[in-house]
């Protein structure tokens, strides 16, 4: 398949600087490992917040952290897509024979992102292990679709951002707000926060459906039916689909004004 | 170039790009409310003496205000230096290189904080109480926040000038300027604020330089400390900067030996 | 023969912001801006045949990169209709982009870092080449161009030149119809430029494939194409043959003639006087005359005693600098 032939390309392209990938997988292991500091201190202070520990946090720092440098190392040409604008890159794209979004998924990878990958599958096997759940086969898929939820949310983030890339250089700063709020606000609970923000981070960006609504199910409790929590990274995934239609919008007007 | 020329160039560059500045305030404020939000949670499970909610507000909203003159990273015409392997002519030319760097750094933060600071400051004015800034507890108080907000850009100037140095010295500018990053701004109370830490870590983070940065002046504007206490941390700040300029310096010397050597 | 592109009144707009100068406008501009419509191509209409090599010249900002993005697919035009091989371009473009090859002589479209063979593979799979197919073409394409040798560098060690021909090939692996050539000598040293040119010589005639080519060396086109489309503000201001305009502009000749002692003035009809310099002179023929060795030597040994002369041709260069101050570009 094209596909793994791109990825071997990444790898061997990396390959000519392991010292450098290598670093900066360190590094960025070293990113991951300050964050989960910042979470254990202040749960050090405090104890609990809402109705999580630390252990709960400790899951979802793992969850987050793995999704997002999954995508950022495998998304990579979603996530610089700016690059690949001012580069002159997307012209050569529009001259393959292959779908536009097949070639942005085979135009860019990241692999020192995988220190960080790391630190996250470490920190969520630890987290399940702590965590006093009574697993079921329904409670292990949750887990698993908490995964492919967040994988979907945070692409589809990254996919809007290109869209808006084609726009405007300058103003990108702006989706900060949606890929990394949704990361950095995903540690906790989405329903601690003040009303406006969970239920942006609930109804128009879907992390609450890879955070506490799943986790509800796995831990227990909550006052709506079971199956709402269960099924809840399934609605979460519906995200895609407007991201997705504003990019190919975005491809359109590019082909009438070029940059 | 002078030093005002670098200052102004910095400034001419910032002005450069509307978006980049509004939409840099769009997300610093967006960023300040949730932290706020996050931290008032944290609060409403226990709350604390010395750092009430308006204290806590306070100090997120000057830290987002001033978040440019604290971010630590490795100018990008530096990396490009480094990646490039132009480094070392910039050794053979007869000037100071480290003068020439700190000013530069010092340049973009002052111009690109200047910038973004006020429409901050004023929203925060605006706010009510639970989420809002304060005024400063005193004049005095305003005076010496002002005096340790200068010790503290500059002290983070020449943290990020050690940046550079390991940048150079690993050849690998990203993954040192990332590393420097992280760990300073947890060290330095900028991704959790000191107070909400517990006791312990609080004591050792007092013998480290970071948290001279920006934790200072922020907890004198919000009164935690009183004028004596102020005036002797902002002294510790000052022999941190100096040590930290003498350390740089070194540093830098002793990579411009190794530059010439291989040169040959 | 018939013809393979056809474009016809394409129109092309754009809006560009304006940026203000000096600190305070910069500032204004935070707030305020000003937009403007560039009209890149205005009516742009002409056709090219099948097998033809066709030199696509202009000033920069004429509008050349706008006409190959609008040929290539990547830019929708404002109005106006382009048939290539049977396709609209920016219709149907995973069928047309088959039929077509693309080199831009500033940008690479083989990987940095990886051997050059390796991108090789990766496009016989991108554009879905038969192994035989693919064998055949990269054999041929390196007997041409001696290209075995560096298979197996990676691109960030080649020399310029290598790049060159790497890029050559990578964009012909699949055989395309038509190539477009943008810049494709932009930088190369002179042993390399005419390999180049003789490479592309030599496609054209083994695989009939029509090339339009871009290019500010104008002894590009001399060697290659005998098409010429040149292009002004967004409009074709010549479409034809190149060497009848060379004859055009090669009607005129510069003398320079020795004399044997100093005069004082220098006048003979039909010519123009450039330069008068002691016993050296030299001289130009008016548009109106056409040059004759014979009938010149007959009318200048009429007034003056002459040592010795030569004659020069315009170069090809200087027809262009000639061509853009007549259409003022």
């Amino acid at each position: 398949m094209l596909y793994q032939k791109y990825v071997k390309m990444h790898i061997k392209s990396s390959m000519q600087y392991r010292l450098n990938t290598v670093f900066l997988s360190f590094s960025q292991a070293v990113v991951a490992v300050s964050e989960l500091l910042a979470v254990y201190v202040l749960f050090q202070t405090f104890t609990t917040v809402g109705t999580w520990t630390f252990y709960d946090s400790l899951l979802m720092f793992g969850v987050v952290t793995t999704v997002f440098s999954f995508c950022e190392c495998f998304f990579r040409g979603y996530d610089s897509f700016a690059e690949i604008v001012q580069s002159g890159e997307l012209d050569r794209l529009f001259i393959r024979p292959v779908n536009i979004h097949y070639q942005i998924l085979g135009a860019k990878m990241e692999f020192s992102k995988l220190g960080k990958f790391f630190v996250g599958v470490v920190v969520s096997i630890i987290a399940v292990c702590k965590l006093s759940i009574t697993w079921s086969i329904w409670k292990v898929l949750v887990l698993l679709g908490m995964f492919v939820c967040g994988v979907v949310v945070i692409l589809s983030l990254m996919i809007l951002g290109a869209g808006m890339s084609i726009y405007t250089i300058e103003n990108l700063e702006f989706i900060n707000i949606f890929t990394a709020g949704s990361k950095d606000l995903a540690y906790y609970p989405i329903n601690i926060y003040q009303k406006w923000l969970s239920r942006l981070f609930t109804y128009v960006i879907p992390v609450a459906c890879f955070n506490y609504l799943p986790l509800t199910y796995l831990v227990g409790g909550g006052t709506l039916l079971p199956w709402v929590y269960a099924l809840s990274p399934c609605f979460g995934m519906l995200i895609m689909i407007p991201c997705v239609l504003f990019f190919n919008f975005s491809l359109k007007k590019y082909q009438g004004t070029g940059t | 170039m002078s030093y005002v020329g670098i200052f102004k160039m910095h400034l001419k560059g910032e002005l450069q790009y509307r978006g980049k500045a509004i939409s840099g305030i769009v997300t610093q404020v967006f960023w300040g409310f949730m932290r706020i939000s996050l931290f008032t949670a944290f609060l409403a499970t226990s709350s604390m003496q010395d750092f009430s909610l308006y204290q806590m507000s306070s100090y997120i909203w000057l830290g987002q205000a001033f978040l440019a003159a604290f971010y630590i990273t490795v100018p990008p015409e530096v990396n490009k230096d480094i990646v490039r392997g132009d480094i070392c002519y910039k050794f053979i030319r007869p000037m100071d290189i480290y003068n020439q760097w700190y000013a530069s750094v010092l340049g973009s933060k002052i111009a690109s904080t200047l910038l973004r600071f006020s429409p901050i400051i004023i929203l925060g004015f605006c706010l009510p109480n639970s989420m809002g800034l304060m005024l400063p507890v005193s004049f005095e108080a305003f005076l010496l926040f002002c005096v340790s907000m200068c010790i503290g850009v500059c002290l983070c100037s020449a943290v990020i000038l050690i940046a550079i140095y390991l940048s150079i010295k690993t050849l690998m500018p990203k993954g040192a300027s990332a590393i420097v990053m992280s760990v300073t701004s947890l060290l330095s109370g900028a991704l959790i604020p000191l107070p909400l830490m517990p006791a312990s870590v609080q004591t050792v983070l007092n013998f480290l330089p970071f948290r001279y940065m920006s934790d200072l002046p922020y907890r004198i504007y919000i009164g935690n400390f009183t004028i004596a206490e102020s005036c002797m941390q902002i002294g510790i700040a000052f022999v941190w900067l100096v040590a930290l300029i003498v350390i740089g310096k070194l540093l830098m010397k002793s990579s411009l030996k190794k530059v010439v050597v291989q040169g040959g | 023969m018939p013809s393979i592109i056809e474009f016809q009144s394409i129109c092309k707009n754009f809006k560009i912001s304006l940026k203000n100068k000096g600190v305070w406008g910069s500032f204004l501009g935070l707030f305020k801006r000003k937009y403007k419509t560039i009209e890149a191509l205005q009516n742009v209409s002409f056709s090219i045949e099948e097998g033809d090599i066709v030199g696509y010249i202009g000033p920069n900002g004429a509008g050349k990169s706008t006409t190959i993005k609008i040929m290539c697919g990547i830019l929708t035009p404002t109005s106006g209709t382009c048939q290539i091989a049977g396709f609209v371009p920016w219709k149907d473009r995973k069928k047309y982009v088959q039929h077509i090859g693309v080199v831009f002589g500033q940008r690479s479209q083989l990987w940095w870092d990886v051997p050059v063979i390796e991108s090789f593979e990766l496009l016989k799979d991108i554009y879905k080449i038969e192994e035989s197919a693919y064998k055949e073409t990269l054999q041929l394409l390196d007997k041409t161009l001696n290209l075995s040798p560096l298979f197996h560098v990676p691109l960030r060690q080649l020399s310029l030149g290598q790049k060159m021909k790497c890029e050559l090939a990578g964009a012909l692996l699949h055989k395309p119809k038509i190539l477009f050539l943008d810049e494709p000598t932009i930088g190369l040293d002179a042993v390399t430029k005419l390999a180049v040119r003789d490479f592309i010589k030599y496609i054209n005639k083994e695989w009939k494939t029509t090339i339009i080519l871009t290019t500010h060396d104008m002894n590009d086109i001399d060697a290659l194409t005998n098409k010429i489309i040149l292009i002004g503000k967004g409009k074709v201001l010549y479409n034809g043959s190149f060497s009848v305009l060379k004859n055009k502009y090669a009607r005129t000749k510069t003398i320079t003639v020795e004399f044997a002692k100093e005069y004082k003035t220098i006048q003979i009809e039909g010519y123009r006087v450039l330069e008068h310099n002691k016993n050296v002179a030299t001289l130009q023929n008016e548009p109106t005359t056409e040059f004759h060795t014979q009938h010149f030597i007959e009318e200048v040994c009429k007034k003056y005693e002459i040592v010795d002369f030569s004659v020069s041709s315009i170069s090809v260069d200087e027809i262009l600098a000639q061509l853009y101050k007549e259409y003022e570009l």
